[in-house]
């Protein structure tokens, strides 16, 4: 007789929970509505773009009814296509990291590199008076053509806006300018420092949009007695209010005595 | 298709975990797929839940204190299934779950203020919708985005009933600064194009509210945006802009709450909660996938403390109450409490921000009697079989390592005629567990009651007999679920042949627990203490927490009823376990330190709670209520002698820890390296790491996951979880 | 009648589809070899079609902040490689017709359209390689990367396929079905778009699964809608054609309705399986197809196409809805519900 077979445990689908933010299918949270919803303008008003925009579709696909079964089995089928996706994200990570890297690496080690190269592209030391760079939009290709040591601009690409970046101070500073994509015209936000301390924002900040309507110049004033150390300021492009780019600002040691106002 | 032949499961232990998959696994719906066989040492389920029922005066004897929480979906719906199916008769005092657990909404601090002063602080938490163990709308409630709205929330009810109470409070150079980083952080936060950004700013301050919360909530939404993008000085920008935020709030607080303890309280509060959003959008808990084990690696105080919050925050009872209830001490040692961050923000969110009905619920007698013996009855008329005095040796595993072969058993007592042992005792209507063997059912009972035979005791190696379950014969399957202490001696072969689990056995730490049990013969409120019956935690070391038990009163069987019942516990330090190799009279040794320490205890802190109940000489022992007259002869301090104590030193009786840096070696019930064995217990995987009932039932419901491939991951509420 | 102004996503597809084909035809060569080659590459590009693809990274571009000529480009390499894959469909599928006329191996024969295929695929890289110019190359390397992963992701989708096909014995389950729907359809129709179309538009990465699962909802839902719609399209006599029952192509219907069916009746739905194309015939799909609306699988998989998009619907507010309101917004939210409003 044949000797029935050692039964085994069903193979796991997985061991580990899957701990990640998208991991459950319906986002909404049953919170209590919160009493002083804080929205813009249009909320509530017509869509901007005019009638048959925004979410008529929406809501007529919404405003179908359904039965009990149906929404039952609509949550448990696309509840289970949830957990699905989640892992199929998860094996792509995992491979991924077996791999050594994440799945999207490539150039990010150099990309992150621009920064830098810029900085010292754009040191500046003054004791009094201002230090004027050119800084092209496109930054990636400036850094492939240019040569390290460069401050004047070069010939940038047609059609890319210029923005320039003055800084006035009274220390020796070291600004940086970091621009995530061209913007012809900004507003410069005053610089805070980071991490947050005692120190006072520098607010004289402003941004003048040279004749030709496409980039400008930034301008910071540093006051006298800054404090040392590092302060951001975001650039918000116009007229969207959307971040355009970052400037930073390294104010290295304190003046000897109280001259070299300007 | 493979023949429908039954499977045979042998499940070791009889603890929540255990018969949680025991409970599972043979639920009618399954039609008998799964023969289930519970081997318990000793004459009683429970594991470390285990309760007795003093022979004489049916006085309730436990472990310690059992907590039941609000967000304890998993157990309560094992509970309300198991109460349903039960079925008792009209007339029974524990009839329906709701007889069984009742709301509590209280729950108590108390704060050391000075060196020798101490406040008690009282804390009543809202009721909310519904009961656990409800079926769950589609609404996902777990969204780490939720827990950061509802702090947020709370953060601005916190700020603004103080706002409320002091008008006027804010200066106007603060006012200023607040508006301009208000602005200024929604400026630069802006991925949307909001109206009118001045007018939005002025609009929230003109609420009188510090707009810390709502703020943030817009934040959030930015944030997300802002840090998705490789632009490191937004994200920057926007933490710094948050701290400023902060600062500016805490002067504020500051110089309201030098003054008033209530407020301090509450910025104390405000000030954790600040530091927990603070810590989850730096360490972008947000955005990885494991969630909040990112931080699991840290101690919980270190954590918030590297995300701003103040020293005297890190100190508040709400702290220290929360190492308290978790035995957060490594070794046992209250000088290191040690407890994983990730799983300290994921109970205390779900503790907070999940619970349904009320915070607590209260168990209305004895958890043997409110949880094990339903299930046991339950479980019996479903089928199960229980074989009683069965202790586990050793598991056996095949020559290629891959699966278990062999159970080897010892056999500590027989039955009388072979018949099944029939464990429960009737207490006024109640079935119970009693708290010693029932000695007449088991062949030389009396000799061995004489002896003082006490097989849950970890050295008591008394065997009538032993014998090996063979696979395939007596067992397909084996889930284990012995308490952690007992898996180093039973699972040699299995650390051997597994370098995990021997991390496992290293790594996952446990401590012992003491506890004590007084009656008294005067109301508490006689004694002094003026707040609601309350459970309280953060005390002095040792005996930190007091639950106030009077709901028992009534199920007890005393011939005058006391008019109070106090239960005090805490952690016991290994270092206070005595040890030699007469390991009874180590143990009786250890005993006496435990009642010792209480007496100490009532003579010189209980004051604290109980003013009334101390007199300049101490504890006024003749408030104990102790029974029958020949006892009651005793005067002072040897009247103590008539209630309960225990040193909780067997293995599986120890706590089981999160430490920081230990979780990640927990096993998981899932984990199939021994195909034909899962797990069971709060010491593994199981997605709640934390020693309570719900990680135990999850772990349970995962055994049975592992075994059958149900139930769905995903109704395992809370699995799935960052 | 122009419906345009009660439909905007048609007329945003219209527009985006448009400004699609004028750079597509700038990369097809019109050299030599013409009749073999080129005329056959530019074949398919040339017969139109919903240009759904293209649309849906211009509009994501768009909506993150990029101008819409940053994104063309990209747009046309999408649409050419989505046409390379259709000519290699068509073989493996053997089907007769394609959006109005013969398919491309059924005018020139396998082997020119296949390799005509093959030379569409590689001329989609000629627009990613221009982008360097525009976009700087640290952009132009991560959308030839994320193309990668998607042209593979489509061929492992394509192999579990033709996987099934030639096995029928082997038992497909709904989530084997997802999956192979996930990485065949998903990826090259909404998760690639919108992933460089966000690149585009915020000149910066993006997290390693940011989209995939707005992608997979809305292209699984799209797809089952598709397979749904097969089943209902009718010939000329109001026949219904079916041609994915002859195929035996795994749908959802297919893999739901054998559960309700009687043990008999599994036994002839197994034979018809087995079979090849040429074997199987019309009795067989109607009687196929009446075991389907008898069982409700035609309804429940329109339910899950529904509840599917309603769940690419909530990503979507995850994901967008931070963005200013804008054309493209809308047009990405209208796509999401588009297609069960259209009967083709």
């Amino acid at each position: 007789m044949k000797e029935p077979q050692r039964l085994r445990r069903p193979v796991p689908r997985r061991t580990r929970p899957n701990r990640s933010i998208l991991g459950a299918l319906s986002q909404s949270d049953g919170l209590p509505p919160i009493a002083d919803p804080v929205d813009g303008p249009e909320a509530g008003g017509m869509h901007p773009l005019g009638p048959g925009f925004g979410d008529a579709a929406e809501a007529d696909f919404a405003a179908d009814p359904l039965s009990d079964s149906a929404r039952e089995y609509i949550d448990r089928n696309v509840r289970s296509a949830s957990d699905l996706i989640d892992g199929q994200i998860r094996q792509g990570e995992e491979t991924a990291k077996s791999l050594g890297r994440s799945a999207f690496s490539s150039l990010n080690g150099a990309a992150s590199d621009l920064p830098a190269l810029l900085t010292g592209l754009v040191r500046a030391y003054s004791d009094i008076g201002t230090a004027w760079v050119d800084i092209v939009g496109a930054l990636a290709q400036k850094a492939e053509t240019a040569v390290p040591g460069t401050v004047n601009g070069s010939r940038n690409a047609a059609d890319m806006p210029m923005i320039g970046l003055s800084v006035v101070a009274g220390q020796p500073v070291e600004a940086s300018l970091e621009l995530f994509r061209p913007a012809q015209r900004l507003t410069v936000q005053p610089l805070v420092a980071t991490p947050p301390g005692n120190a006072a924002d520098i607010r004289e900040v402003s941004f003048e949009p040279d004749g030709s309507g496409a980039g400008g110049r930034i301008r910071i004033v540093v006051p006298g007695g800054q404090a040392v150390g590092m302060y951001h300021g975001l650039l918000l492009a116009d007229p969207e209010g959307t971040p355009a780019g970052a400037v930073t600002l390294k104010i290295l040691t304190l003046p000897e005595d109280e001259r070299g106002r300007s | 298709m493979a023949e429908q032949r039954v499977k045979k499961v042998a499940i070791i232990g009889g603890g929540c975990a255990a018969v949680a998959a025991a409970f599972e696994l043979t639920r009618p719906e399954r039609n008998g797929e799964f023969e289930v066989t519970i081997y318990q040492l000793g004459w009683r389920l429970g594991g470390k839940g285990a309760s007795g029922r003093d022979a004489e005066t049916g006085r309730i004897e436990e472990h310690g204190l059992h907590l039941w929480m609000g967000f304890y979906e998993n157990a309560f719906r094992l509970m309300r299934d198991c109460y349903r199916e039960l079925d008792r008769p009209e007339g029974s005092p524990i009839r329906t779950w709701r007889d069984a657990f009742k709301p509590d909404n209280f729950v108590g601090v108390t704060e050391r203020r000075g060196a020798d002063q101490w406040d008690n602080w009282a804390a009543y938490f809202p009721p909310a919708a519904g009961a656990p163990g409800d079926p769950l709308t589609g609404r996902n409630p777990f969204s780490v985005k939720g827990y950061l709205a509802r702090c947020a929330l709370l953060l601005r009810t916190l700020i603004s009933s103080v706002q409320d109470s002091y008008p006027g409070s804010v200066e106007p150079g603060a006012r200023d600064e607040l508006a301009f980083a208000l602005q200024t952080l929604v400026a630069s936060a802006a991925g949307s194009a909001r109206g009118d950004q001045k007018e939005f700013a002025a609009k929230t301050l003109k609420y009188g509210q510090l707009a810390a919360s709502a703020l943030v909530l817009e934040a959030l939404g930015a944030v997300r945006w802002a840090v998705e993008s490789t632009a490191p000085a937004a994200g920057e920008t926007l933490v710094a802009l948050l701290e400023k935020l902060s600062a500016v709030a805490r002067r504020q607080l500051e110089t309201l709450v030098a003054k008033n303890d209530e407020l301090r309280r509450v910025w104390e509060i405000a000030d954790v909660v600040l530091a927990i959003m603070r810590g989850i959008i730096r360490d972008r808990l947000l955005f990885t996938s494991q969630g909040f084990e990112a931080i699991d690696e840290y101690d919980w105080r270190e954590w918030l403390r590297r995300h701003g919050a103040s020293e005297a925050s890190l100190d508040s009872g709400f702290i220290r109450g929360s190492y308290d209830l978790l035995f957060a001490y490594e070794d046992g040692d209250i000088g290191k409490p040690r407890l994983a961050a990730g799983q300290a923000l994921r109970g205390a969110m779900r503790m907070f921000f999940t619970y349904r009905g009320a915070l607590f619920w209260k168990m209305q007698a004895g958890m043997g009697d409110i949880v094990f013996a339903p299930i046991y009855e339950v479980l019996r008329r479903r089928g199960v079989t229980f074989e009683f005095f069965h202790k586990l040796e050793n598991l056996a595993l095949s020559p290629d390592g891959s699966h278990v072969a062999g159970l080897d058993m010892s056999v500590q007592a027989k039955t009388r005629g072979g018949k099944p042992y029939e464990p429960l005792v009737d207490v006024k209507g109640l079935p119970c567990w009693p708290s010693r063997p029932l000695h007449d059912q088991v062949i030389n009972g009396a000799a061995l009651k004489k002896a003082g035979w006490n097989p849950e005791a970890h050295w008591e190696d008394h065997s009538v007999a032993r014998k090996t379950l063979q696979v395939g014969e007596d067992f397909d399957f084996v889930v284990l679920g012995v308490g952690l202490g007992a898996v180093a001696d039973v699972c040699g072969e299995l650390i051997a042949a597994e370098p995990a689990w021997q991390t496992m056995v290293q790594e996952v730490k446990s401590v012992a627990t003491q506890a004590f049990q007084v009656w008294l013969n005067k109301p508490v409120e006689e004694l002094g203490w003026d707040l609601p019956p309350i459970n309280i935690s953060g005390y002095v070391e040792p005996f930190d927490t007091w639950a106030d038990m009077q709901q028992l009163i009534r199920l007890e069987d005393w011939k005058t009823d006391p008019k109070a019942i106090a239960y005090f516990c805490s952690v016991l330090s290994d270092a206070d376990i005595e040890s030699s190799d007469d390991k009874t009279d180590a143990a009786k040794r250890t005993s006496r330190h435990v009642r010792d320490s209480a007496i100490r205890f009532l003579d010189r802190d209980v004051a604290h709670f109980w003013p009334k109940a101390v007199n300049a000489d101490g504890f006024r022992w003749e408030l104990l209520e102790t029974g029958n007259k020949s006892r009651s002869a005793k005067s002072g301090k040897a009247r103590f002698e008539t209630q309960f104590w225990t040193a909780n030193i067997n293995p599986t009786d120890r706590y089981v820890l999160s430490l920081p840096g230990s979780l990640k070696h927990r096993i998981s019930p899932l984990d199939d390296r021994f195909d034909n064995l899962t797990i069971a217990g709060d010491w593994t995987d199981c997605g709640h790491q934390a020693g309570c009932v719900e990680a135990a039932v999850m772990s349970g419901l995962l055994a049975a996951t592992a075994l059958s491939d149900y139930p769905r991951l995903s109704d395992i509420i809370g699995y799935d979880h960052p | 009648m122009n419906f345009s102004a009660i439909d905007p996503v048609s007329a945003v597809l219209d527009e985006y589809g448009a400004m699609t084909r004028k750079i597509m035809a700038g990369y097809l060569p019109e050299g030599q070899p013409k009749q073999h080659l080129y005329d056959p590459v530019a074949d398919y590009p040339s017969r139109g079609g919903k240009m759904m693809r293209p649309s849906l990274c211009i509009a994501t571009a768009k909506a993150f902040g990029a101008a819409t000529e940053d994104a063309l480009k990209t747009a046309a390499s999408i649409e050419m490689l989505h046409n390379a894959l259709l000519i290699h469909d068509d073989i493996e599928d053997e089907s007769e017709s394609r959006r109005g006329g013969p398919t491309l191996h059924a005018l020139h024969g396998t082997p020119i359209a296949l390799n005509a295929g093959d030379a569409l695929a590689m001329l989609s890289l000629r627009p990613l390689l221009d982008n360097i110019r525009d976009a700087g190359p640290w952009i132009s390397l991560r959308i030839i990367e994320e193309m990668e992963r998607m042209a593979r992701e489509s061929a492992e989708g394509q192999a579990l396929e033709l996987g099934w096909r030639k096995d029928a014995d082997q038992n497909v389950t709904q989530d084997d079905y997802l999956v192979m729907v996930l990485k065949k359809t998903c990826w090259l129709a909404a998760i690639y778009p919108c992933r460089v179309g966000a690149m585009l538009g915020k000149r910066s990465d993006i997290p390693a699964d940011a989209f995939m699962r707005f992608g997979f909802f809305v292209g699984a839902a799209f797809q089952i809608h598709d397979d749904v719609l097969n089943l209902q399209a009718t010939d000329a006599y109001g026949k219904e054609i079916c041609g994915d029952l002859l195929e035996a192509k795994r749908t959802l219907m297919l893999i739901d309705v054998p559960q309700h069916m009687s043990p008999a009746e599994n036994l002839r739905l197994n034979r018809f399986l087995k079979c090849s194309r040429e074997e199987r015939n019309h009795e067989d799909v109607d009687w196929l197809l009446a075991m389907m609306k008898r069982s409700g699988s035609i309804e429940r998989a329109q339910m899950m196409a529904r509840g599917l998009a309603g769940a690419a619907l909530h990503e979507f507010t995850l994901l967008f809805g931070n963005l200013p309101e804008s054309r493209d917004k809308a047009f990405i939210r209208g796509l999401v519900t588009w297609v069960f409003q259209r009967s083709s």
